[in-house]
């Protein structure tokens, strides 16, 4: 949990899209563990982190897709093989991280305040 | 949705523990994949998200990351299929009391703002307790120790930080300290041999060993040291080993599958 995160969601303006990223586990050596968030805006702007580097890049390339199509993501980041090592990056870990878009249009529109939990068939396709 | 999120961060700035759920795979029509939801420090649901047969299966789940404070990603099984949710305990911000508003405290307070501590400042002296001192503290006391202490209040959330202008100022803090709950960290500033006169004062006066062994004195890690800003990052550091349970050896020294011997 990430309360900086959290209280940028609540500020984003009417429309504006972003998506957090949570890492919900991990195993081997990754930079951060489970529960450590970020949120990608659109315009490439960023609060918090989940260890930087291209296992970020990764997820910020899955957390616009999120945000293209409006449903959330379950992605696992391998910083094992190969290209990251291509970038001197070497944790050795494999972080599994879940991805929710934020006023995509499809769902979870924030800024009109709509509460659609409970009622989620509509929020998914 | 909103209303959810809005509800998550009164709950974090009210200080309140609790667990943030998150649904992230889901076989079921009525618990979508990317439902939030939200439990009090009981395991109950605040907003209705979720549906109750689910949340029966959590119970146990939702007791251990209270217990545990540490998230948890669990997998359950329904009649009607699997779901994997993530559980994350919303846990109380920490405090950090600086007891002394000297040198040292000035970089204290910043570092402490920096980790996410909520910082508070006492000294009993006009001059060095006041807002301008210390704009990034939460607050900034200006009393006697043994009164504030006891007006703050310590609890296993709180660090303690004994850094005042004398060992008779530092000792009363250290006994105020003593008489609250126990706090996360005590640590307290001195020579190896102050400290060790002050620890044998107390002795004498009947504090227990038990007590007395749970104050990290002389203060910080070992990193040699000198200037107030690199003392405060020695302290830091140390509170930090305490609050993540770590170790105070350096990184290299680590490595090697344990062949540092611990």
């Amino acid at each position: 949990m990430d309360d900086k995160v959290i209280e940028a969601i609540l500020t984003l303006t009417p429309g504006e899209q972003a998506a957090m990223a949570t890492i919900v586990a991990t195993r081997g050596s990754t930079p951060r563990k489970s529960g450590a968030q970020i949120l990608f805006f659109r315009d490439g702007r960023i609060v918090g982190t989940i260890g930087g580097g291209c296992g970020e890049a990764e997820a910020r390339r899955h957390a616009l897709r999120a945000m293209a199509t409006g449903d959330p993501l379950s992605v696992q980041i391998n910083l094992t093989h190969e290209v990251a090592e291509e970038d001197g990056m070497v944790c050795g870990g494999i972080m599994e991280i879940f991805i929710q878009p934020f006023n995509s249009g499809k769902d979870h529109d924030l800024a009109n305040g709509g509460d659609n939990g409970g009622h989620s068939d509509e929020e998914q396709t | 949705m909103k209303k959810l999120f809005e509800q998550l961060r009164s709950y974090i700035q009210a200080n309140r523990f609790g667990v943030w759920g998150t649904v992230i795979e889901s076989t079921q029509v009525d618990c979508s994949v990317g439902i939030n939801f939200l439990m009090d420090d009981r395991g109950h649901e605040l907003m209705g998200t979720l549906p109750p047969r689910v949340l029966d299966v959590l119970t146990d789940s939702l007791s251990k990351v209270l217990g545990g404070k540490e998230p948890q990603l669990v997998t359950v099984a329904l009649p009607e299929g699997g779901l994997k949710v993530f559980l994350d305990p919303i846990l109380p911000q920490l405090r950090l009391v600086v007891l002394g508003g000297g040198h040292i405290a000035l970089p204290l307070v910043k570092m402490g703002k920096m980790l996410d501590f909520q910082v508070t400042v006492v000294d009993d002296r006009p001059a060095f307790a006041h807002g301008a001192r210390f704009p990034e503290a939460d607050q900034v006391v200006c009393q006697d120790f043994t009164t504030a202490i006891h007006k703050l209040g310590f609890d296993a959330n709180t660090f303690v930080i004994i850094v005042t202008r004398g060992h008779r100022h530092d000792k009363t803090c250290l006994v105020e300290t003593f008489k609250q709950h126990q706090a996360a960290y005590i640590g307290m500033i001195g020579s190896r041999r102050k400290v060790q006169a002050l620890m044998q004062d107390l002795r004498e006066e009947g504090f227990s060993e038990e007590k007395l062994d749970c104050v990290y004195a002389p203060i910080g890690l070992d990193i040699g040291a000198q200037t107030p800003e690199e003392i405060a990052v020695s302290i830091m550091a140390e509170i930090i080993k305490v609050r993540h349970r770590g170790r105070s050896e350096d990184m290299k020294a680590s490595q090697g599958d344990g062949k540092s011997g611990r």
